[in-house]
């Protein structure tokens, strides 16, 4: 917390900035808008600069020539003619040859969201409550499960490509040697989704785990106290107490990972290979990685790959406004 | 969206510095991976595999025509770009820190680049005007990079070096040629070869000096190793981010053997699913369906053989160093068996210069001095697993001992017969990128109906050969 300095001048709440400029404010509050040594009406303007400035050259400005390249026939070095809405006509006219891949992966992408979220969310939540306990090495252990988050992608993707290679790998021989059998983990499925849901968890779960931690260690200690005076077990005072107080966190980790788990490309691009191969394109491909792939390998098909990014970007949209809501409501 | 690339670059270069540490950190030589970056890409240009490296051969240079160029008299900085990323790179910096140091006023700076990348940084850096002076590609990329302006003509240096058809293989010197241009020369070959364990050949009773020929001693050298041994007598890559590159690289071979074309004649269909290419996915399946080839992810069979779990191997000449590193004398090397006749497939690299660099001035005159040392020297990029496309360094090969060059010396005679993709803007798609008649292979491995699949890859082909007839108009 930072202590405020009462001898420094206050901002005080008045008119907004606007209002100002144009001269509207009543005079009598005049008074209170006391300013800052060498403010001036464009100072917190001067403020959001250098964000508003890479802001725009990184994002505004891409997001907008996205769509004019996804409504143009472009090549990399080439600006092609304006083409209209024949892309994303494409992308959800079923003859196409673009239909069945793009929407292939859209549904992998999903299976993906539906099936990792409610794990990581789980085994983080479990985490966190273990080691919520008083343990010995509590502080290694919580330092320990948060170690592989600040990994890069690529590291954990290879780590996992070794343990689970078909000949060399740890997992995959050792589940050979116990079973006597074993699958070809990165070559078939639902291995391959398995694998990359391993990966994944091992990888990302520190994070969860981190934030449910720091949300159960805000929960006051003199209710677990009471509870177990009335005689409420563990399991009582986690489903009583616990879940109830992490409701907000909860749904911050839900979106989260939600968002999160929508932008998986890494893992299957570097273990699977987006494999295995299927008539639709790759039985883990995400969309994110077809997008990657159509509009910067092989042919190089930038106009539809931007079209797919839009609609992919719709998508989201839809997505977070539904969480959103769903937030809000919980909050009210 | 915007991020998507860089993400992948970053990636992709720690991925191969990672490969490279692990390989070199565990010097068991059983580090591979790099057929990774080369699945994804039309350039056939990157495959080659990050384990372990060896310096080359320093053997002595054949005595070229050298003197055709004169080295500028100022100081001149060159920047040259490949996409070697593998135990290749450092060969191809050793022979250039030589000339660096032959010839103190050219300084040539190599700049390695992601193969899978290669095109994209290629065009990234052109509309940044920042290209580099020289380039060494795969053939396939010449007609795309001649469209969009990023590699100038050569005629003149042909011309003026005495390099020409009579001194290439046809094949190989036709497809560095774009719109009657000579675009690049080529420096070397890269046919598809047969890798075989001989102490494995020994242990399952086969002769380990007489390497399968065609379809039956292909077929009973599997199962004579399945059979005797605890080894695998083949695997077969399925799945993988190098699948449709080392898929591809079989299944064309197979269509070659049957006599198949990529195209019609103008180019404006994609006919690779004739009776050829159905034969050649055809034939894949069988391996797995009835001869119990085993189906991996890809490199997991190229890890396999060098920790000698895998008798044989279809892949290129770059993996010889790995091969020899790992196995020694259990090594052995053969032409592709005839299957259904003769053909294989075949990659090439050659050298360009950028449209920036051809000023006429000192910056042409020290790529030019440059290219020609280097294509002189091409016998010592050929430590590296790479048959030299001239005719005469190649004759040079015959009796050297040194590394890999016995192997190179034993598959030379195939850089004489190669045949190449169509060599149109696009044509390595036809084949190795989505879509293309490697993804049909491997999805045949996996169980498709060759047919289907082959008609269905060729249909989206012949869009995009008809789309790119349109743009580049040819």
């Amino acid at each position: 917390m930072t202590v405020v300095d009462a001898g420094q001048p206050q901002r005080v709440k008045g008119p907004g900035f606007l209002a100002r400029l144009r001269g509207g404010s009543r005079s009598g509050s005049r008074a209170d808008v006391r300013r800052r040594i060498g403010e001036r009406a464009y100072t917190p303007y001067l403020f959001i600069a250098p964000h508003f400035i890479l802001f725009t050259i990184f994002i505004l400005f891409p997001f907008f020539l996205g769509i004019w390249i996804s409504v143009h026939d472009s090549t990399p070095l080439r600006e092609g003619p304006f083409v209209g809405l024949r892309w994303y006509m494409q992308l959800f006219n079923p003859d196409s040859s673009q239909f069945p891949r793009f929407w292939n992966t859209v549904w992998n992408t999903i299976l993906f969201v539906l099936i990792s979220t409610p794990l990581l969310v789980g085994v983080g939540l479990l985490l966190a409550a273990l080691l919520n306990t008083k343990i010995r090495g509590r502080n290694f252990f919580r330092g320990l499960y948060f170690v592989p988050w600040t990994l890069s992608v690529s590291v954990i993707a290879l780590v996992w490509w070794w343990m689970f290679n078909s000949n060399a790998g740890f997992v995959a021989l050792a589940i050979k040697d116990l079973f006597g059998v074993g699958p070809n983990w990165l070559a078939s499925n639902p291995w391959a989704w398995i694998a990359i849901l391993i990966a994944t968890l091992w990888w990302t779960i520190g994070f969860n785990t981190i934030i449910f931690l720091a949300g159960m260690q805000g929960i006051s200690a003199d209710l677990y106290e009471a509870a177990s005076v009335d005689g409420a077990n563990r399991w009582q005072q986690f489903r009583s107490i616990t879940l109830p107080s992490l409701r907000p966190i909860l749904l911050l980790v839900i979106t989260l990972q939600i968002i999160a788990s929508f932008q998986l490309v890494g893992q299957p691009q570097l273990m699977t290979g987006g494999g295995p191969p299927s008539a639709l394109g790759g039985e883990t491909t995400p969309v994110l990685l077809h997008i990657y792939n159509v509009g910067f390998q092989g042919r190089r098909e930038l106009s539809i790959a931007a079209a797919m990014a839009l609609v992919v970007a719709a998508m989201m949209v839809i997505v977070s406004v539904v969480n959103f809501r769903l937030f809000s409501s919980e909050r009210s | 969206m915007s991020e998507i690339p860089w993400r992948r670059r970053l990636l992709a270069t720690s991925a191969a510095m990672l490969l490279v540490v692990a390989a070199c950190g565990s010097g068991d030589n059983t580090g591979g991976g790099a057929s990774a970056g080369a699945g994804g890409g039309a350039s056939e240009s990157a495959g080659a595999s990050p384990a372990g490296g060896e310096s080359p051969s320093g053997g002595e240079s054949p005595s070229g025509s050298g003197s055709a160029f004169q080295p500028p008299a100022g100081n001149v900085d060159l920047k040259l770009w490949n996409a070697f990323t593998g135990p290749d790179g450092n060969f191809f910096k050793q022979i250039v820190d030589q000339f660096n140091s032959d010839n103190p006023n050219i300084k040539v700076t190599v700049e390695t680049q992601p193969g899978a990348e290669y095109t994209q940084r290629l065009e990234a850096a052109a509309s940044a005007n920042q290209l580099p002076d020289v380039m060494a590609l795969g053939y396939d990329q010449i007609p795309l990079l001649t469209e969009e302006g990023i590699i100038a003509p050569l005629d003149d240096f042909a011309q003026a070096g005495g390099y020409g058809p009579d001194q290439f293989p046809e094949a190989v010197w036709n497809a560095s040629r774009w719109k009657d241009q000579q675009m690049g020369v080529p420096f070397d070959v890269h046919p598809m070869i047969l890798f075989y364990n001989k102490k494995l050949f020994t242990d399952a009773g086969l002769d380990p000096q007489s390497p399968p020929t065609d379809t039956a001693s292909f077929e009973a050298a599997i199962k004579a190793v399945q059979d005797k041994t605890d080894a695998d007598g083949l695997q077969m890559v399925a799945s993988g981010p190098g699948a449709n590159f080392l898929v591809g690289l079989v299944w064309a071979t197979l269509f070659y053997q049957g006599g198949g074309q990529w195209t019609n004649e103008d180019y404006s269909q994609a006919t690779f699913n004739s009776e050829a290419g159905v034969q050649a996915s055809t034939y894949l399946q069988h391996l797995v369906n009835d001869l119990n080839v085993k189906k991996v992810e890809s490199d997991a069979e190229l890890n396999a053989f060098l920790q000698g779990k895998n008798a044989m191997m279809f892949n290129g000449p770059w993996q010889l160093t790995a091969a020899q590193d790992a196995l020694k004398d259990d090594l052995g090397v053969a032409l592709v068996p005839k299957f259904f006749g003769d053909g294989d497939w075949a990659g090439s690299h050659t050298l360009h210069i950028s449209p920036s660099a051809a000023d006429g001035g000192d910056k042409q005159a020290a790529a030019y001095y440059f290219m020609d040392w280097f294509i002189n020297h091409s016998v010592d990029w050929a430590g590296a697993g790479q048959v030299p496309a001239q005719n005469d360094v190649r004759a040079s090969l015959e009796g050297k001992t040194e590394g890999v060059l016995p192997y190179i010396a034993q598959i030379a005679p195939l850089a004489e017969t190669v045949r190449f993709l169509p060599t149109i803007p696009g044509g390595g798609d036809l084949l190795f990128v989505a879509n293309g008649a490697g993804e049909a292979g491997t999805l045949a491995i996996n169980g498709s109906d060759p047919k289907e699949t082959l008609d269905k890859a060729a249909q989206v082909n012949t869009e995009a050969l008809q789309q790119n007839k349109e743009r580049y108009g040819y």
